[in-house]
């Protein structure tokens, strides 16, 4: 099949602006995590969606790295220390 | 270019418009008070939902009283007023532990806990979501605490927000 300029333009767009950003990558660790404890997550959020920001992409890794790195019991709150631990990960400059 | 060919390029396009629409930010968590409730004033969000807050409008507290508040994440699409719920994992800090402590608890829950005089924000950010949201904390003397003889009990006014939102949650 022969692409027009058009279609191939098209595809760019998606590869340039929507490719697997970093935002999906962080969201993707979040959502693994969330799944393994039990926890609320894919509702909200469906990796793919949304443009990523390098501000919102900073947050977002940032917030993967402190939940990939606690527990269920920190991520779920019955672990009032560990989840402390988790809350000033996340909130860090 | 054949109308196939067209109808093909405006799906292309129209999915890639579709794909970067913005990511759900956190702009707004709704919280109830549970425990403590006789010991706090806030503004309702309304009549009907006397028992829901704003955080970022802030909470009053009773010296040397602990409280627990369920929370709800929400954002608002930039093309309408209403908020949809957020679902994650809550994370909260304070910028004066010494005067208010925060606590998790499950469900969305957080216990806080007013040590002394004086006032604190405590942030909110929900995992998987850009952004967070401060809430203004003051904790008031005991002695000159007005108390709310009519304070709206937790179980008024819906209390739940919505799933997602405060007392629902996971």
């Amino acid at each position: 099949m022969k692409c027009s300029p058009l279609v191939i333009t098209g595809l760019l767009l998606i590869v340039a602006g929507c490719e697997e950003s970093r935002c999906d990558v962080a969201l993707g660790t979040i959502e693994d995590k969330a799944t393994e404890c039990g926890l609320p997550f894919a509702d909200s959020i469906d990796p793919g969606q949304g443009t990523c920001e390098d501000a919102d992409a900073s947050d977002l890794e940032r917030q993967a790295d402190c939940t990939e790195a606690a527990s269920c019991s920190a991520l779920d709150g019955s672990d009032t220390a560990g989840h402390r631990v988790f809350s000033e990960c996340v909130s860090a400059p | 270019m054949s109308g196939p060919l067209r109808a093909r390029v405006a799906l292309v396009l129209a999915t890639s418009a579709l794909a970067c629409d913005p990511l759900p930010r956190l702009d707004t968590v709704e919280a109830q008070v549970g425990e403590g409730f006789e010991y706090c004033n806030w503004t309702p969000i309304s009549p009907d939902s006397a028992a829901l807050f704003d955080v970022s409008e802030g909470l009053e507290i009773k010296e040397a009283v602990g409280v627990a508040l369920t929370v709800g994440g929400y954002w608002t699409n930039p093309e309408s007023t209403t908020l949809f719920p957020l679902y994650g994992v809550v994370a909260a800090t304070s910028s004066a532990p010494d005067v208010v402590d925060v606590f998790s608890a499950p469900n969305n829950g957080v216990a806080l806990l007013a040590r002394k005089p004086g006032t604190a924000v405590i942030t909110f950010t929900l995992a998987g979501h850009p952004g967070s949201v401060d809430a203004p904390i003051t904790v008031t003397p005991s002695a000159s605490f007005i108390d709310v003889e009519e304070a709206p009990l937790p179980s008024e006014g819906g209390g739940g927000g919505g799933t997602g939102g405060a007392g629902g949650g996971s």
